[in-house]
C-alpha cells in the first residue's frame, strides 16, 4: 500500500480490512490473561465519538503500524484506570523527570504517567473544560497549557488518584511547579524532587551528580514504601535494558525519518513516538512492540523509496505544539518535519548499564533540555539542525510558559547567524479560530519564502 | 463547582468500569424537545438544525447527561422508499410501505445517508450538536434495527406474515435492511454520535420468542458485532409499539 496520509473517515472504512486476529491480539498489559478490555487496535473514529473532536480534522499515516500507535496512545487514560483496577501502583510524574520512570518501572506491578501531557487534551477535545477548571482553582490564562493537569487532578475523570505524585522543584518550569503545588492543596500528596540548576560548567558536574543521586535515593525509599518491595539491582538493570531498547528504536526512527529520500512518517505520529520515551504510555513492554512495528514500517519505506508525495521542504520543529493541527498544516503546505527539539532531551540517550544505579539515573537526568542555560538548548537546536539539514525552523512557543520568553530570542538569533529562516509564534488556545487562522497565514507565508529561497539559491 | 464532572466525563468513567461523581441520567428526551423548543413535529422531523437546537434547549432545561438524535423508527425504511406521513403534532408514521410484492425486494438499494430521505436530517443534527456540545455531552443516534426497518418496508402485518409463509424472502429483506442500518450507523459515527439500536417491532409484545430468535436476534447480533469490532459501547433499546 502506497504511504499516504488519510483522514478518520478513510481509516474507519479501511479498518474493515484489518484482520480480526490482529485486533484480538493487539493488547496492553499482556501479563493479564483474561483482560478483555485490553485491546487497543481501533481507528480514530472510535476515539472521536468519545470526545476527541480534533481527530476529525487530522490526517493520519495509512499503515497498520500507525493505526496501532494511535490506538495505543489514545488508550493511555483508560490504561491507567485499568492499572488501578488490577491493583497496580500508579505514579504520577510531573516536570522534567525523564530518568524517573525507569526507576519506577524497576518495581513490579507499578505504572507511571505524566499529568503534564494532559496539556494535549483540551486541544484533542477542542474544549476549554480543563482550562476552566484550572482557572477556578486560581491558575488561568497567564499560565502555560500544563495547567490542564490541574483541571484533570480536580476532576478525577482523566486518571485515578496516584499512589505517589513526584513533582519537580528548583530549576524547573515555573508553571508546572505552580500546578504541582496547587494539586497538593487539592489533597494530592507530592514527593518533591529537587532539580539543581545545571550551569553547564564541567567542573560542577560531580557535585550535580552527587546531589541528584541523593534525590534518586530518597525517591527510591518512597517507592519501596508504597510498593512494599525492596529495590533490586537486577530488576533495575533489566528495566534499563528495556528503556535503552526503546530509546534506540526511537533514535533509529528519527534517523530514518531524516535520511530517507521521501517522508516516511507524519509529524503527528513522530511526536507521539518521541513522547513515548517519557513514561511509555503506561506499559513499557507494549510500547517497545508498538515502536518496533513503526520502525519496521519506516525502514521498509526507506528501502522501497516510498513515502508521502509533495512534502519536500525540510523543517525542524522546536518546542512541541499542543495543537497537533499545526503539524498537519505544515505538511499540507509541503513541509516535511525532519527533526525536532521537543524539550525532552533527557529521554533521548541510552543509560549506562553498569555502575551505581542512582548515579546512572543522575547522569541521564542532567541531559534535560530545560534545567540549565538557554545556551544549552540553543546547542540542542543547532545540533539537530546539523543532523537533519533542515531548510527552515518553526518555533512554536506557549503563551505564559516561563521558559519560552528566555529561549526564543537566543534560538532565533543563533539560527539567523546560520542563515536559517525561522518562524516563531505562540500556539493559541482551542476555540480561538481567528488567532489560529493568523498562525496559518504566517505558516503559509513562511513556506512560500522557503520555496522562493530554494529558487534563489539554485540560480 | 470545582471537581464536578460533566456528562462526557461521567459516561467516560462508567464505560471503563469506574465510578463517576454520580450516575449519568439519561431520560429519552427525543421529540419532547420540539415542545421545549416551541416548534412543531414537522419541522423537528425534517430539519436537522432545528432538531439540534431543541435538543440543546431541552438539555439546558433538564440538565440530563446526553443528547438524543431521533425522530422515528421508520427513518431507514423511508430512505429506501416507503412513504411516511409526517405530522404536525406526532411522530412520523408509516403511510404506504414500499414492498407490495415480494419480487420488489431484489430492486432495493442501500440508501445513501448523505442524500436519501431524512437521513441527512440526522447527520446535520449530529454535526451541529457535536460541534457545539460534543466536548461535554455525548450524542446518541437512534438507529432502527433490521427487523423494524423490514416491517417499515413491507408493512408490519405483511412482514410478520412473511416470517411464517415466506421466511426466505423475509430474510432477504432483513439482509438488505441490515446493510442499510450499518451504512447509516457508519455515517452517524463519523458525524460524532454513538448509535443506540432500537427495535420496537422485535419486542415481546409483537412477536414470539421463536420468531425473535430466527428473524430479529441474528440481525441485532450482526449489528452489535459490527459495532463492537470498533470497540463501541452499544445499547439495544426495545420499547412500546410501532
Amino acid at each position: 500500500m502506497k504511504p499516504k496520509q488519510i483522514d478518520y473517515k478513510e481509516w474507519h472504512r479501511f479498518f474493515k480490512s484489518i484482520p480480526d486476529d490482529d485486533i484480538e491480539n493487539t493488547r496492553y498489559y499482556r501479563h493479564l490473561k483474561d483482560a478483555e478490555w485490553s485491546q487497543y487496535l481501533f481507528p480514530p473514529s472510535t476515539h472521536l465519538i468519545y470526545g476527541n473532536r480534533l481527530l476529525r480534522k487530522l490526517k493520519f499515516d495509512n499503515s497498520q503500524a500507525s493505526l496501532r500507535l494511535w490506538g495505543y496512545v489514545l488508550s493511555e487514560g483508560e490504561r491507567i484506570f485499568r492499572a488501578r483496577q488490577t491493583n497496580m501502583n500508579i505514579a504520577a510524574v510531573m516536570g522534567d523527570l525523564g530518568a524517573v520512570p525507569p526507576l519506577i518501572y524497576s518495581f513490579k506491578n507499578v505504572t507511571a504517567f505524566y499529568p503534564d501531557c494532559l496539556w494535549w487534551t483540551p486541544f484533542l477535545m477542542e474544549s476549554s473544560v480543563l482550562f476552566d477548571e484550572a482557572a477556578e482553582l486560581g491558575i488561568g490564562e497567564e499560565s502555560c497549557f500544563v495547567r490542564a493537569a490541574l483541571g484533570a487532578f480536580s476532576k478525577r475523570a482523566y486518571f485515578p488518584k496516584p499512589d505517589i505524585s513526584i513533582g519537580t522543584v528548583g530549576a524547573t518550569c515555573d508553571d508546572m511547579a505552580a500546578v504541582i503545588s496547587e494539586t497538593e492543596l487539592q489533597g494530592n500528596k507530592v514527593h518533591y524532587f529537587e532539580h539543581p540548576q545545571r550551569n553547564d560548567f564541567a567542573t560542577d558536574n560531580r557535585h550535580l551528580i552527587d546531589f541528584l543521586r541523593d534525590q534518586y535515593r530518597q525517591l527510591c525509599s518512597q517507592l519501596e514504601k508504597i510498593t512494599g518491595q525492596s529495590f533490586s539491582d537486577t530488576q533495575f538493570f533489566d528495566t534499563i535494558e528495556k528503556v535503552n531498547v526503546l530509546r534506540n528504536i526511537i533514535k533509529d526512527i528519527k534517523s530514518i525519518l531524516s535520511e530517507a529520500s521521501l517522508n516516511t512518517m507524519g509529524a503527528c505520529e513522530m511526536m507521539n513516538i518521541e513522547f513515548s520515551a517519557l513514561s511509555y504510555y503506561g506499559d513499557l513492554d507494549e510500547c517497545i512492540l508498538v515502536m518496533k512495528n513503526i520502525r519496521n514500517e519506516m525502514k521498509k519505506r526507506q528501502i522501497d523509496k516510498t513515502g508521502y508525495d509533495n512534502q519536500d521542504i525540510r523543517i525542524l520543529w522546536v518546542t512541541p505544539p499542543a495543537d497537533l493541527l499545526l503539524l498537519n498544516y505544515i505538511e499540507e503546505l509541503g513541509g516535511r518535519v525532519v527533526g525536532s527539539e521537543y524539550l525532552i532531551n533527557q529521554t533521548t540517550t541510552a543509560f549506562r548499564t553498569e555502575g551505581d544505579p542512582f548515579e546512572i539515573l543522575a547522569e541521564n537526568h542532567l541531559k534535560g533540555s530545560l534545567m540549565g542555560s538557554s545556551d544549552f538548548r540553543v546547542k540542542l537546536v543547532l545540533d539537530e539542525l546539523e543532523r537533519t539539514k533542515a531548510e527552515g525552523v518553526i518555533l512554536s512557543g506557549v503563551f505564559g510558559s516561563s521558559h519560552c520568553p528566555y529561549e526564543t530570542v537566543p534560538i532565533i538569533n543563533a539560527l539567523r547567524r546560520k542563515k536559517i529562516p525561522v518562524l516563531a509564534f505562540d500556539v493559541v488556545s482551542p476555540g480561538k479560530k481567528r488567532l489560529q487562522s493568523q498562525i496559518f497565514n504566517r505558516m503559509e507565508a513562511f513556506m512560500e519564502s522557503l520555496r522562493m529561497r530554494r529558487v534563489k539559491y539554485a540560480r | 463547582m470545582p471537581g464536578e464532572m460533566n456528562p462526557r466525563e461521567r459516561w467516560g468513567l462508567l464505560l471503563i468500569d469506574e465510578f463517576p461523581d454520580r450516575p449519568p441520567v439519561f431520560p429519552l428526551i427525543t421529540s419532547h424537545s420540539a415542545k421545549i423548543g416551541g416548534i412543531d413535529m414537522i419541522k423537528y422531523s425534517t430539519r436537522g438544525k432545528l432538531l439540534a437546537e431543541t435538543q440543546i434547549k431541552a438539555q439546558k432545561r433538564y440538565g440530563h447527561d446526553g443528547l438524543s438524535v431521533f425522530t422515528d423508527v421508520g427513518i431507514i425504511a423511508e430512505a429506501m422508499g416507503s412513504k411516511y406521513s409526517i405530522r404536525e403534532f406526532d411522530v412520523p408514521i408509516l403511510e404506504k410501505p414500499l414492498i407490495e410484492n415480494i419480487s420488489q425486494i431484489d430492486d432495493l438499494i442501500i440508501p445513501d445517508p448523505q442524500n436519501s430521505g431524512r437521513l441527512p436530517v440526522y447527520l446535520e443534527a449530529i454535526d451541529i450538536l457535536f460541534e457545539q456540545k460534543g466536548d461535554v455531552l455525548p450524542i446518541f443516534a437512534y438507529i432502527p434495527c433490521p427487523f423494524t426497518t423490514s416491517a417499515g418496508l413491507r408493512g408490519t402485518e405483511n412482514f410478520l406474515m412473511d416470517t411464517v409463509l415466506d421466511p426466505e424472502s423475509a430474510k432477504k429483506l432483513l439482509d438488505i435492511s441490515l446493510k442499510s442500518a450499518i451504512e447509516f450507523c457508519d455515517a452517524c459515527i463519523l458525524a460524532g454520535a454513538l448509535p443506540i439500536m432500537v427495535d420496537p417491532l422485535a419486542s415481546g409484545s409483537v412477536i414470539s420468542r421463536k420468531t425473535y430468535a430466527e428473524f430479529a436476534k441474528p440481525y441485532q447480533k450482526a449489528m452489535i458485532d459490527y459495532l463492537h469490532r470498533y470497540d463501541l459501547d452499544i445499547t439495544l433499546h426495545i420499547w412500546g409499539y410501532f
